[in-house]
């Protein structure tokens, strides 16, 4: 089930665009990279995917929704990433999360979860997999 | 058993809040508290998060609690009252919610507590926005709560005045308070939220 029953109603002045219903999009990915990744530039790339994703999403700069990465490495190992607006991404390691300099990782498994307004399921897919493949791009 | 129901869009800080409403009860009061996390979405990520502050979380999916799942919160309700008998029950809710909606629910269906609040977060930063694209999702979800916690004041813009006289307009029974949930919620807030008469 991807839409919810709340109908809203938009004001007139935004009738460029519809808006009266949420779109859930939520897959998980597995991520396998060619080469080790460090962990320190594998959060800097999390980052970038998730505003990657957002960006075409947005509405002045601005998520009329929530967009959430869960990047585990394990149950106990991973990154939070959360997402709404475009100029502020929030972070969070898990308590076991280990970001030395030294420390890899060669895969990652990727819960993606966009709650959105004014988007079909359809464009949302495809900005994701668009904003994969240049994570996996980045990581050659 | 008191119950706090957090609400709030999408968003908002509702996470955020919990967390630390929820570590303060259990570090400072050392009282107990059980977690009720309703999230829409195959991949559940709250729960995980909640889960790995060491708090025992009953995730429930497949929809909204307020219009889709409502059996089913109020069967977690009973059965963790009946079970884990827990000081303090919180919940949060989607953030497509109403909180008037579930709280209806709660007092019709599980009026066995002892103390029920519910607590809408408001993402100050996006207000004039939500409000303008979203307006009577975000409003409803204003209008019938106990308290409201105006957070991200932190990265809001130069409006902040104008935002808390919208929202006073909104809600001028209740408490209302600014906060930005990221630093951390001061301590007077959450006095406040977990305080019953």
């Amino acid at each position: 089930m991807h839409k919810l029953k709340h109908k809203l109603t938009r004001k007139p002045v935004q009738a460029h665009k519809s808006l009266t219903e949420a779109t859930i999009f939520s897959k998980t990915f597995l991520c396998v990279f060619t080469k080790s990744v460090a962990k320190v530039r594998f959060a800097k790339l999390a980052e970038r995917l998730i505003q990657d994703i957002g960006r075409p999403l947005s509405h002045n700069g601005i998520i009329v929704g929530h967009i959430k990465i869960l990047a585990k490495l394990s149950e106990e190992e991973f990154l939070f990433l959360s997402l709404t607006r475009l100029d502020q991404v929030d972070i969070k390691p898990s308590v076991q999360w280990e970001s030395e300099l030294s420390d890899t990782c060669n895969s990652v498994n990727l819960d993606i979860n966009v709650l959105v307004f004014g988007h079909s399921k359809k464009v949302i897919e495809g900005i994701v997999t668009e904003s994969l493949a240049i994570l996996q791009q980045e990581t050659i | 058993m008191r119950i706090l129901l957090f609400g709030g869009f999408l968003g908002s800080g509702k996470t955020t809040t919990l967390l630390q409403i929820a570590k303060y009860i259990t570090e400072d009061k050392h009282e107990t508290v059980a977690l009720i996390e309703n999230e829409i979405g195959e991949a559940g990520i709250d729960d995980k998060l909640l889960a790995n502050s060491g708090l025992q979380v009953k995730p429930l999916f497949g929809g909204c609690v307020c219009c889709q799942i409502t059996s089913d919160l109020v069967t977690a309700v009973r059965e963790i009252n009946e079970t884990i008998k827990p000081d303090w029950l919180m919940i949060e809710m989607t953030g497509l919610a109403i909180p008037g909606n579930i709280a209806k629910l709660i007092n019709e269906y599980c009026n066995f507590y002892t103390g029920f609040k519910t607590i809408t977060i408001v993402d100050m930063a996006r207000w004039p926005e939500l409000k303008e694209i979203l307006g009577p999702l975000v409003t409803s979800q204003i209008e019938k709560t106990d308290y409201v916690i105006i957070n991200k004041a932190d990265i809001a813009g130069s409006d902040k005045a104008a935002i808390i006289s919208d929202i006073q307009e909104l809600v001028n029974h209740v408490p209302i308070k600014v906060a930005s949930a990221t630093d951390k919620l001061p301590s007077d807030v959450i006095e406040e939220v977990i305080h019953f008469a």
